[in-house]
């Protein structure tokens, strides 16, 4: 069978099949893999790769694999779903032209208003999630073009809060 | 000995308290806010009473819906955990009007440390050490900025009605000061109710070391020695130790000395902390008492072998200690790391969502007080903590491999973590020398991202080849009816070598 996974921006097509005693072989990106592999509960997994013993767990959600490997996690994303929501807090999350929160939360405080001239890395709006203030810094220099939302507003993930013209 | 305890808290901690209700024999009682119904103590309690809406000023904090709860379900007792209204006087002054025990110290004393300022006064008449701050609490920009002149830059920026690093910000310069100060009342009007602050002389490269205390209400009093919670992010503990690699023996017994007799000039009952901080030439200086069981507890329970949610519960209930501090001793070494659902990559930033899968870890010395499962929701609403991680081993240097171990082997899919970036903590080699000062994280790990191979790709590329070949073949069930066989019979006679 033939998979395809998104990890970061890049699409790795993985060829795996498998036979009744758990032996299986798999292609990725022209390596080629043996190994042997149980899957102990739905979601955990033990493999032998060259003998080497390996434990895998692996979730799926709507969008994206969670895999966990030797005390890391790796996102794998399935091509074609809208997948992010993670992204990165404050500063570089979502678009270069608009703020937005990553989470749920409470507009505390606008700290600009339309037409002000802002530089990369000034902070922009605070944003209490989680009972915890969060700055939202200016991704890039610019002015601002618009602001959507007022002080104790609630703000949803990827709403554009404050929308910028970015000067750069 | 009371029969029935409500617990007036939710999570890990709200958990731990129920199994030591369940050893001691008390029925125990959740209460619960509506997006809580699934969460996991209200499925631990013997009973569980609908308090309110998610908003904690409607639910966990709403102390007329608990009361009720306590009365409609005829607990004797409530237990507050720590956050809430663990430290909120009016709930205790309140319990104690309505004929029930509050499972903490009297509503007087809870007044006077939860005043930190009112208690520097006190604490100040007694000799003890203290740093260098305002007199009062304020809520006046111009009055924090002419004081903190007086005190010299840089300044720390406290709320004063609460803990747990809430509304706390250092201010290097004046020309930070003001957006500090209203941001630090806005962040301590929301978490407490109060926006008063207050200013003191930061203190640059200290350890946060604080002592464990049990007060009876009998006038006996005992310490269980320190805590080492230097390993801070956004001024909140991640990673606590018992002992702490900064004591000596005699440092140990003077401070210990010194947190007793917070207690007694305070008029403080049941288990209590009493916070210092450490400079580099040894000085330590008296910061607060936390009226309340401590999220890092259990590090002294490991070290000193007494339960102190039990201890509590016994306090309560009129009896006296029935150990003296001679009996006391600290032995092999105990590890706190709190698991949070938070992003260590982007400023610590809280994460919800839903954890699709997760396994505890365990082992010998191994323990982990959880409040989360898998298949659960984690709210925006309440402290994003899911679980404290504990080990303890005869030294330090096994205690921090079988926690960097125990770390290693705890997925947790489907929302951010600090995991990853709590193993990297325990395994860096200046923690493994016991160099543990608050400013840790940013001066050993700043910028922290986790390290990743193109092997460890490669193995997830595997891994979730198989999950999804093993989910495609799987019977797809409609109502009920399996209309594939088992996957293993259609799999065909494929074999290693074969074309």
């Amino acid at each position: 069978m033939e998979y395809e996974f998104l990890h970061g921006s890049e699409i790795y097509l993985i060829k795996i099949d498998g036979n009744l005693s758990g032996e299986y072989k798999a292609l990725i990106a022209d390596k080629e893999y043996h190994f042997s592999a149980s899957n102990i509960s739905p979601n955990e997994f033990s493999i032998l790769l060259d003998r080497k013993n390996t434990k895998a767990y692996v979730a799926e959600s709507d969008e994206s694999f969670y895999v966990h490997i030797d005390g890391k996690i790796v996102r794998l994303d399935k091509p074609g779903a809208a997948a992010g929501g993670f992204g990165g807090a404050g500063g570089d999350f979502g678009a270069k032209d608009e703020i937005s929160t990553p989470m749920p939360g409470k507009v505390v405080k606008i700290l600009v208003n339309e037409g002000d001239r802002v530089e990369s890395g000034q902070p922009l709006v605070i944003v209490e999630s989680m009972k915890m203030e969060n700055e939202l810094k200016s991704p890039t220099a610019g002015e601002v073009v618009s602001v959507n939302f007022s002080n104790g507003d609630l703000v949803e993930p990827g709403q554009p809060i404050i929308k910028l013209n970015p000067s750069e | 000995m009371f029969k029935k305890i409500l617990i007036a808290n939710r999570g890990e901690i709200a958990i731990r308290v129920m199994k030591a209700c369940r050893e001691m024999g008390i029925e125990s009682v959740a209460v619960y806010s509506t997006i809580d119904r699934n969460s996991l103590h209200v499925r631990t309690a013997d009973e569980a009473v609908w308090i309110g809406e998610a908003p904690p000023n409607e639910s966990y904090l709403y102390i007329d819906a608990i009361i009720n709860a306590v009365k409609e379900t005829g607990a004797e007792a409530v237990h507050p955990g720590y956050g809430f209204l663990a430290e909120n006087y009016l709930f205790a002054e309140r319990c104690e009007k309505e004929g029930i025990v509050f499972i903490g110290p009297d509503s007087k004393a809870l007044k006077l440390v939860g005043d930190k300022v009112a208690s520097r006064e006190v604490t100040e008449k007694e000799g003890i050490p203290l740093i260098p701050g305002m007199k009062d609490k304020s809520t006046n920009v111009d009055q924090c900025m002419s004081e903190a002149k007086k005190i010299g830059f840089p300044v720390l920026l406290k709320a004063s009605a609460g803990g747990g690093g809430k509304g706390m910000r250092v201010i290097r310069s004046e020309g930070e000061l003001k957006d500090a100060v209203e941001a630090g009342m806005r962040e301590a009007q929301a978490a407490f109710g109060d926006p008063s602050v207050y200013l003191e002389k930061y203190i640059e490269k200290p350890r946060h070391v604080e002592f464990q205390i049990l007060a009876d209400k009998h006038g006996n009093a005992v310490h269980l020695f320190e805590r080492e919670c230097s390993i801070q992010r956004r001024h909140q503990k991640i990673i606590e130790e018992s002992p702490s690699t900064a004591l000596t023996d005699n440092l140990r017994k003077k401070m210990g000395e010194m947190a007793l007799k917070v207690v007694e000039v305070s008029g403080y009952t049941n288990a209590g902390t009493v916070e210092f901080l450490l400079d580099e030439n040894s000085n330590f200086y008296f910061l607060e008492v936390n009226a309340r069981l401590q999220v890092e507890h259990p590090v002294t329970e490991m070290v000193c072998g007494i339960d102190l949610v039990h201890t509590q519960i016994r306090i309560s209930s009129g009896e006296k200690l029935w150990f003296s501090q001679n009996d006391i001793s600290q032995r092999g070494h105990a590890i706190e790391c709190r698991i949070y659902a938070e992003d260590p990559e982007s400023n610590f930033l809280p994460s919800a969502g839903k954890i699709l899968y997760m396994k505890e870890p365990t082992g010998p010395g191994v323990r982990h007080d959880c409040g989360v499962y898998s298949g659960c929701e984690v709210s925006v609403y309440y402290d994003p903590i899911l679980s404290k991680l504990i080990t303890w081993a005869p030294t330090r240097n096994i205690c921090c491999r079988r926690m960097a171990a125990a770390l290693n082997d705890f997925p947790v899919l489907g929302i951010k973590t600090d995991i990853e970036f709590l193993r990297d903590a325990i395994v860096h080699p200046e923690f493994l020398r016991g160099n543990t000062f608050t400013d840790f994280i940013p001066v050993n790990m700043p910028g922290w991202k986790p390290e990743f191979s193109d092997n460890t790709l490669n193995k997830a590329l595997l891994s979730a080849g198989l999950f999804s070949s093993i989910a495609a073949q799987k019977p797809a069930i409609t109502g009920g009816v399996e209309e594939i066989p088992s996957p293993w019979r259609t799999m065909g006679d494929w074999e290693i070598g074969k074309k």
